[in-house]
Protein backbone atom coordinates (compact mmCIF):
# COMPACT_ATOMS: atom_id res chain seq x y z
CA UNK A 1 0.00 0.00 0.00
CA UNK A 2 1.42 3.60 -0.58
CA UNK A 3 1.24 6.17 2.19
CA UNK A 4 0.04 8.48 2.48
CA UNK A 5 -2.82 7.18 0.28
CA UNK A 6 -5.80 9.36 -0.59
CA UNK A 7 -9.61 8.07 -0.60
CA UNK A 8 -11.55 10.36 -3.25
CA UNK A 9 -13.48 11.67 0.19
CA UNK A 10 -11.99 11.40 2.87
CA UNK A 11 -14.24 10.69 6.52
CA UNK A 12 -14.69 12.97 9.25
CA UNK A 13 -11.47 13.03 10.60
CA UNK A 14 -7.75 12.58 9.88
CA UNK A 15 -5.10 11.02 12.00
CA UNK A 16 -2.05 8.85 11.55
CA UNK A 17 -4.00 5.99 11.40
CA UNK A 18 -6.29 6.79 8.81
CA UNK A 19 -6.01 5.90 4.75
CA UNK A 20 -5.24 8.97 4.21
CA UNK A 21 -2.19 8.87 6.21
CA UNK A 22 0.09 6.11 7.54
CA UNK A 23 -3.34 3.90 7.53
CA UNK A 24 -2.62 0.61 8.99
CA UNK A 25 1.04 0.24 8.18
CA UNK A 26 2.53 1.34 11.77
CA UNK A 27 -0.05 -1.78 12.95
CA UNK A 28 1.70 -4.01 10.25
CA UNK A 29 4.81 -3.17 10.95
CA UNK A 30 4.75 -3.78 14.35
CA UNK A 31 1.37 -6.35 15.00
CA UNK A 32 0.14 -3.62 16.70
CA UNK A 33 -3.27 -1.90 16.26
CA UNK A 34 -4.46 1.58 16.53
CA UNK A 35 -6.56 0.14 19.44
CA UNK A 36 -2.95 -0.82 20.90
CA UNK A 37 -1.64 2.56 21.34
CA UNK A 38 -0.70 3.67 24.73
CA UNK A 39 -0.30 6.38 26.95
CA UNK A 40 3.69 7.09 26.73
CA UNK A 41 5.30 10.33 27.97
CA UNK A 42 6.41 13.23 25.00
CA UNK A 43 9.80 11.67 24.02
CA UNK A 44 11.54 15.52 24.03
CA UNK A 45 10.48 18.36 24.84
CA UNK A 46 9.74 20.79 22.76
CA UNK A 47 9.68 18.13 19.64
CA UNK A 48 7.25 19.00 16.77
CA UNK A 49 6.74 15.63 15.10
CA UNK A 50 4.94 15.94 11.58
CA UNK A 51 3.03 13.31 10.13
CA UNK A 52 2.24 13.72 6.39
CA UNK A 53 -1.31 12.98 4.83
CA UNK A 54 -2.82 13.63 1.82
CA UNK A 55 -6.49 15.14 0.61
CA UNK A 56 -7.44 14.34 -2.91
CA UNK A 57 -10.21 17.68 -2.64
CA UNK A 58 -10.04 20.57 -0.35
CA UNK A 59 -11.42 19.83 3.41
CA UNK A 60 -13.15 22.62 5.52
CA UNK A 61 -11.24 22.03 9.13
CA UNK A 62 -12.68 23.13 11.91
CA UNK A 63 -11.38 21.81 14.93
CA UNK A 64 -7.80 19.89 15.66
CA UNK A 65 -7.41 17.17 18.45
CA UNK A 66 -5.16 15.25 20.72
CA UNK A 67 -5.66 11.91 22.46
CA UNK A 68 -4.39 12.97 26.07
CA UNK A 69 -2.73 9.91 28.02
CA UNK A 70 -2.74 9.32 32.09
CA UNK A 71 -0.72 12.69 32.81
CA UNK A 72 -0.74 16.22 31.32
CA UNK A 73 1.61 18.97 32.07
CA UNK A 74 2.79 21.81 30.17
CA UNK A 75 1.41 23.09 27.09
CA UNK A 76 1.02 21.33 23.67
CA UNK A 77 0.24 22.96 20.20
CA UNK A 78 -1.16 20.98 17.21
CA UNK A 79 -1.10 22.39 13.47
CA UNK A 80 -1.26 21.35 9.95
CA UNK A 81 1.50 22.49 7.57
CA UNK A 82 1.81 22.00 3.81
CA UNK A 83 4.10 20.43 1.97
CA UNK A 84 6.62 22.88 1.99
CA UNK A 85 6.48 23.62 5.81
CA UNK A 86 4.13 26.74 6.03
CA UNK A 87 1.96 26.75 8.93
CA UNK A 88 -1.28 26.58 7.66
CA UNK A 89 -3.19 26.90 10.94
CA UNK A 90 -2.46 25.51 14.71
CA UNK A 91 -3.98 25.78 18.07
CA UNK A 92 -1.08 27.72 19.38
CA UNK A 93 0.54 26.80 22.59
CA UNK A 94 -2.28 25.80 24.92
CA UNK A 95 -1.98 24.29 28.92
CA UNK A 96 -2.40 20.10 28.33
CA UNK A 97 -5.51 19.26 29.74
CA UNK A 98 -7.50 16.41 30.45
CA UNK A 99 -6.29 12.83 31.25
CA UNK A 100 -7.19 10.01 28.91
CA UNK A 101 -9.43 11.75 26.87
CA UNK A 102 -9.25 13.70 23.33
CA UNK A 103 -8.53 17.91 23.82
CA UNK A 104 -10.20 19.78 21.40
CA UNK A 105 -8.81 22.63 20.15
CA UNK A 106 -11.12 25.34 18.25
CA UNK A 107 -8.80 26.91 15.36
CA UNK A 108 -9.90 29.07 12.56
CA UNK A 109 -11.71 27.25 9.70
CA UNK A 110 -9.73 26.71 7.22
CA UNK A 111 -9.56 24.91 3.86
CA UNK A 112 -6.62 22.40 3.10
CA UNK A 113 -6.27 20.18 -0.18
CA UNK A 114 -5.84 18.65 -2.26
CA UNK A 115 -2.35 18.09 -2.00
CA UNK A 116 0.73 16.64 0.92
CA UNK A 117 0.48 17.99 3.96
CA UNK A 118 1.67 17.36 7.75
CA UNK A 119 -0.58 17.37 10.71
CA UNK A 120 2.33 18.77 13.48
CA UNK A 121 2.51 18.23 17.28
CA UNK A 122 4.72 19.64 20.04
CA UNK A 123 4.81 19.47 23.89
CA UNK A 124 6.78 21.45 25.75
CA UNK A 125 8.22 18.70 28.72
CA UNK A 126 8.35 15.53 28.95
CA UNK A 127 5.86 15.16 31.79
CA UNK A 128 2.85 15.32 29.58
CA UNK A 129 1.87 11.83 27.84
CA UNK A 130 -0.06 11.12 24.58
CA UNK A 131 -1.37 8.06 23.38
CA UNK A 132 0.83 6.87 20.63
CA UNK A 133 1.84 3.91 18.64
CA UNK A 134 5.14 2.82 18.19
CA UNK A 135 7.11 0.68 15.50
CA UNK A 136 9.98 -1.62 15.57
CA UNK A 137 12.74 0.67 14.51
CA UNK A 138 13.04 4.42 14.17
CA UNK A 139 14.17 3.74 10.42
CA UNK A 140 10.51 2.53 9.33
CA UNK A 141 9.30 5.76 10.24
CA UNK A 142 11.60 7.11 7.95
CA UNK A 143 10.19 5.42 5.45
CA UNK A 144 6.61 6.28 6.42
CA UNK A 145 7.31 9.53 5.46
CA UNK A 146 7.54 11.21 9.00
CA UNK A 147 9.27 14.25 10.10
CA UNK A 148 10.54 16.31 13.29
CA UNK A 149 12.16 19.32 14.30
CA UNK A 150 13.92 20.19 17.55
CA UNK A 151 13.64 23.12 19.31
CA UNK A 152 9.89 23.88 17.76
CA UNK A 153 7.74 24.84 20.86
CA UNK A 154 5.39 26.73 19.81
CA UNK A 155 5.14 25.44 16.26
CA UNK A 156 6.84 27.71 13.69
CA UNK A 157 5.58 29.65 10.98
CA UNK A 158 7.73 27.46 8.49
CA UNK A 159 8.93 24.14 9.21
CA UNK A 160 12.58 22.92 9.47
CA UNK A 161 12.15 19.65 8.69
CA UNK A 162 14.96 17.08 10.21
CA UNK A 163 15.14 13.38 10.08
CA UNK A 164 12.91 11.49 12.83
CA UNK A 165 14.49 9.82 15.63
CA UNK A 166 11.87 9.07 17.89
CA UNK A 167 10.18 6.06 17.78
CA UNK A 168 6.75 7.45 18.84
CA UNK A 169 3.34 8.15 16.18
CA UNK A 170 1.09 10.41 18.60
CA UNK A 171 -3.17 10.03 18.26
CA UNK A 172 -3.66 13.45 17.21
CA UNK A 173 -5.53 14.83 14.23
CA UNK A 174 -8.07 17.29 12.64
CA UNK A 175 -11.88 17.38 12.14
CA UNK A 176 -14.26 18.69 9.47
CA UNK A 177 -17.19 18.43 11.94
CA UNK A 178 -17.46 20.63 15.06
CA UNK A 179 -18.27 17.62 17.00
CA UNK A 180 -15.68 14.71 17.74
CA UNK B 1 -16.82 -10.96 5.73
CA UNK B 2 -13.34 -11.37 8.11
CA UNK B 3 -11.19 -8.84 6.91
CA UNK B 4 -14.29 -6.55 6.99
CA UNK B 5 -13.74 -5.36 3.27
CA UNK B 6 -16.33 -4.08 0.83
CA UNK B 7 -17.05 -5.99 -1.91
CA UNK B 8 -15.85 -4.79 -3.96
CA UNK B 9 -13.23 -2.65 -1.81
CA UNK B 10 -13.52 0.94 -3.10
CA UNK B 11 -11.54 3.59 -0.92
CA UNK B 12 -10.23 5.32 -4.53
CA UNK B 13 -11.67 3.28 -7.23
CA UNK B 14 -14.05 4.82 -9.45
CA UNK B 15 -16.72 2.14 -9.29
CA UNK B 16 -19.07 1.03 -6.38
CA UNK B 17 -18.94 -1.31 -3.25
CA UNK B 18 -22.03 -3.69 -3.36
CA UNK B 19 -22.48 -3.65 0.32
CA UNK B 20 -21.29 -0.97 2.99
CA UNK B 21 -20.78 -2.05 6.94
CA UNK B 22 -20.05 -0.03 9.96
CA UNK B 23 -16.39 -1.92 9.29
CA UNK B 24 -16.13 -1.80 5.59
CA UNK B 25 -13.09 -0.04 4.22
CA UNK B 26 -15.58 2.95 3.13
CA UNK B 27 -16.44 3.37 6.93
CA UNK B 28 -14.15 3.24 9.92
CA UNK B 29 -12.58 -0.02 8.61
CA UNK B 30 -10.93 1.90 6.61
CA UNK B 31 -9.67 4.37 8.92
CA UNK B 32 -7.43 2.06 10.59
CA UNK B 33 -8.28 -1.67 9.28
CA UNK B 34 -6.03 -3.15 11.69
CA UNK B 35 -7.40 -1.63 14.70
CA UNK B 36 -10.91 -2.05 13.65
CA UNK B 37 -10.07 -5.77 12.69
CA UNK B 38 -8.06 -6.20 15.84
CA UNK B 39 -10.75 -4.57 18.24
CA UNK B 40 -13.42 -6.16 16.11
CA UNK B 41 -12.94 -9.52 14.85
CA UNK B 42 -11.74 -10.96 17.54
CA UNK B 43 -14.48 -9.76 19.94
CA UNK B 44 -17.24 -9.51 17.88
CA UNK B 45 -19.72 -10.12 19.62
CA UNK B 46 -23.99 -9.83 20.37
CA UNK B 47 -24.56 -7.59 23.21
CA UNK B 48 -27.07 -5.39 24.79
CA UNK B 49 -28.24 -2.00 22.83
CA UNK B 50 -26.48 0.35 25.28
CA UNK B 51 -28.84 3.21 26.00
CA UNK B 52 -32.21 2.72 24.64
CA UNK B 53 -33.25 5.38 21.79
CA UNK B 54 -29.76 6.56 21.31
CA UNK B 55 -28.72 6.81 17.96
CA UNK B 56 -25.58 5.99 16.69
CA UNK B 57 -24.16 7.67 13.52
CA UNK B 58 -20.84 5.93 11.89
CA UNK B 59 -19.68 7.79 8.90
CA UNK B 60 -18.86 6.19 5.60
CA UNK B 61 -17.34 7.58 1.97
CA UNK B 62 -18.31 7.37 -1.13
CA UNK B 63 -15.94 7.70 -4.28
CA UNK B 64 -18.89 6.72 -7.02
CA UNK B 65 -22.17 6.56 -6.70
CA UNK B 66 -24.53 3.99 -5.70
CA UNK B 67 -28.16 2.95 -5.39
CA UNK B 68 -29.01 1.71 -1.55
CA UNK B 69 -32.05 -0.15 -2.43
CA UNK B 70 -31.67 -2.11 1.25
CA UNK B 71 -30.36 -1.80 4.39
CA UNK B 72 -29.38 -4.17 7.49
CA UNK B 73 -28.90 -4.81 11.06
CA UNK B 74 -26.79 -7.80 12.66
CA UNK B 75 -29.25 -8.76 15.44
CA UNK B 76 -27.88 -10.76 18.46
CA UNK B 77 -28.64 -13.10 20.42
CA UNK B 78 -31.88 -11.46 21.64
CA UNK B 79 -34.16 -9.45 19.44
CA UNK B 80 -36.64 -6.74 21.25
CA UNK B 81 -39.00 -3.65 20.79
CA UNK B 82 -38.18 -1.95 17.58
CA UNK B 83 -35.04 -0.74 15.65
CA UNK B 84 -34.80 1.59 13.03
CA UNK B 85 -31.55 1.78 10.59
CA UNK B 86 -30.66 5.11 8.02
CA UNK B 87 -28.58 6.84 6.13
CA UNK B 88 -28.01 10.83 6.78
CA UNK B 89 -25.88 13.10 4.72
CA UNK B 90 -22.91 14.99 5.95
CA UNK B 91 -24.95 17.86 7.37
CA UNK B 92 -27.36 15.33 9.31
CA UNK B 93 -29.82 15.23 6.76
CA UNK B 94 -31.76 11.67 6.84
CA UNK B 95 -31.85 10.19 3.47
CA UNK B 96 -33.90 7.22 3.82
CA UNK B 97 -34.83 5.32 6.88
CA UNK B 98 -36.07 1.84 7.30
CA UNK B 99 -38.92 3.40 9.91
CA UNK B 100 -39.68 1.98 13.12
CA UNK B 101 -39.80 -1.81 12.92
CA UNK B 102 -40.18 -4.56 15.21
CA UNK B 103 -36.82 -6.19 15.93
CA UNK B 104 -37.03 -9.86 14.07
CA UNK B 105 -34.62 -12.99 14.18
CA UNK B 106 -32.01 -13.98 16.26
CA UNK B 107 -28.03 -14.26 15.23
CA UNK B 108 -28.83 -13.11 11.70
CA UNK B 109 -28.94 -10.23 9.09
CA UNK B 110 -32.27 -8.36 9.47
CA UNK B 111 -33.23 -6.88 6.42
CA UNK B 112 -34.86 -3.71 5.47
CA UNK B 113 -36.41 -3.09 2.39
CA UNK B 114 -35.82 1.04 1.58
CA UNK B 115 -36.79 3.41 -0.99
CA UNK B 116 -34.40 3.00 -3.34
CA UNK B 117 -32.03 5.85 -2.85
CA UNK B 118 -29.03 7.01 -5.07
CA UNK B 119 -26.24 8.05 -3.37
CA UNK B 120 -23.44 10.55 -4.76
CA UNK B 121 -19.99 10.95 -4.05
CA UNK B 122 -19.28 12.50 -0.65
CA UNK B 123 -19.46 11.26 2.82
CA UNK B 124 -22.58 9.88 4.46
CA UNK B 125 -23.99 8.73 8.23
CA UNK B 126 -24.97 5.08 8.57
CA UNK B 127 -27.38 5.51 11.62
CA UNK B 128 -28.75 2.92 13.63
CA UNK B 129 -30.99 3.46 17.02
CA UNK B 130 -33.24 0.69 19.00
CA UNK B 131 -35.90 2.16 21.52
CA UNK B 132 -34.83 -0.51 24.58
CA UNK B 133 -31.69 -2.32 26.08
CA UNK B 134 -33.08 -5.66 26.05
CA UNK B 135 -32.35 -5.88 22.09
CA UNK B 136 -28.58 -7.15 20.83
CA UNK B 137 -26.86 -6.61 17.93
CA UNK B 138 -23.64 -8.10 16.67
CA UNK B 139 -20.73 -5.23 17.27
CA UNK B 140 -16.85 -4.50 18.24
CA UNK B 141 -15.89 -2.69 21.18
CA UNK B 142 -13.45 0.04 20.28
CA UNK B 143 -13.24 2.30 22.75
CA UNK B 144 -15.93 5.42 22.93
CA UNK B 145 -12.74 7.39 22.20
CA UNK B 146 -11.59 5.04 19.23
CA UNK B 147 -14.73 5.85 18.14
CA UNK B 148 -14.71 9.72 17.99
CA UNK B 149 -10.97 9.92 16.45
CA UNK B 150 -13.08 7.86 13.62
CA UNK B 151 -15.98 10.04 13.22
CA UNK B 152 -18.90 8.18 14.78
CA UNK B 153 -21.29 10.62 17.12
CA UNK B 154 -24.27 9.33 18.58
CA UNK B 155 -28.26 11.16 20.14
CA UNK B 156 -29.81 10.41 22.81
CA UNK B 157 -33.93 10.56 22.30
CA UNK B 158 -33.34 9.75 19.43
CA UNK B 159 -36.01 7.27 18.20
CA UNK B 160 -37.29 6.79 15.62
CA UNK B 161 -34.47 8.44 13.31
CA UNK B 162 -34.68 11.98 13.08
CA UNK B 163 -35.40 13.84 10.07
CA UNK B 164 -32.10 16.15 10.80
CA UNK B 165 -29.06 14.57 13.58
CA UNK B 166 -27.78 16.21 15.90
CA UNK B 167 -24.46 14.56 16.64
CA UNK B 168 -23.12 14.58 20.14
CA UNK B 169 -20.03 13.14 21.34
CA UNK B 170 -19.69 9.17 21.47
CA UNK B 171 -19.74 7.86 24.57
CA UNK B 172 -20.01 4.17 24.11
CA UNK B 173 -17.72 1.25 23.43
CA UNK B 174 -20.00 0.12 20.84
CA UNK B 175 -19.90 -0.15 17.00
CA UNK B 176 -22.55 -1.80 15.92
CA UNK B 177 -22.90 -3.71 12.59
CA UNK B 178 -25.02 -2.15 10.43
CA UNK B 179 -24.95 -1.80 6.76
CA UNK B 180 -26.34 -0.54 3.34
CA UNK B 181 -26.60 -3.29 -0.13
CA UNK B 182 -27.12 -2.10 -3.53
CA UNK B 183 -27.94 -5.31 -4.40
CA UNK B 184 -31.31 -6.85 -3.45
CA UNK B 185 -29.82 -10.26 -1.84
CA UNK B 186 -27.93 -10.42 0.71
Amino acid sequence: MDFPYAPTEPLVTIHPYTLESLGPIPGILAGLAFRSTASAAYPTASLAIFVPFVLAKPILVKKLWCYNGTAVSGNVDVGIYDEQGTRLCSSGSTAQAGTSTLQEFNITDTVIGPGLFYLAIALDNTTGTLFRGTVTTVALLKQLGMFQQASAFALPATATFATVANDYIPVFGLSTRDVI
Amino acid sequence: MAGGADFPSTPNRLFAPIIIATFSLCSVGGHNPGGVAAAGFSSVASAAYPTANKAIYVPFRLSAPIVAVKLFSHNGATVSGNIDVGIYDEQGTRLVSSGSIAQAGTSVLQEFDIADTSLSPGLFYLAVALDNTTATLFRSTPSAIFLRCNGVAEQTSAFALPATATFAAMSSAYLPFVGLSARTLL
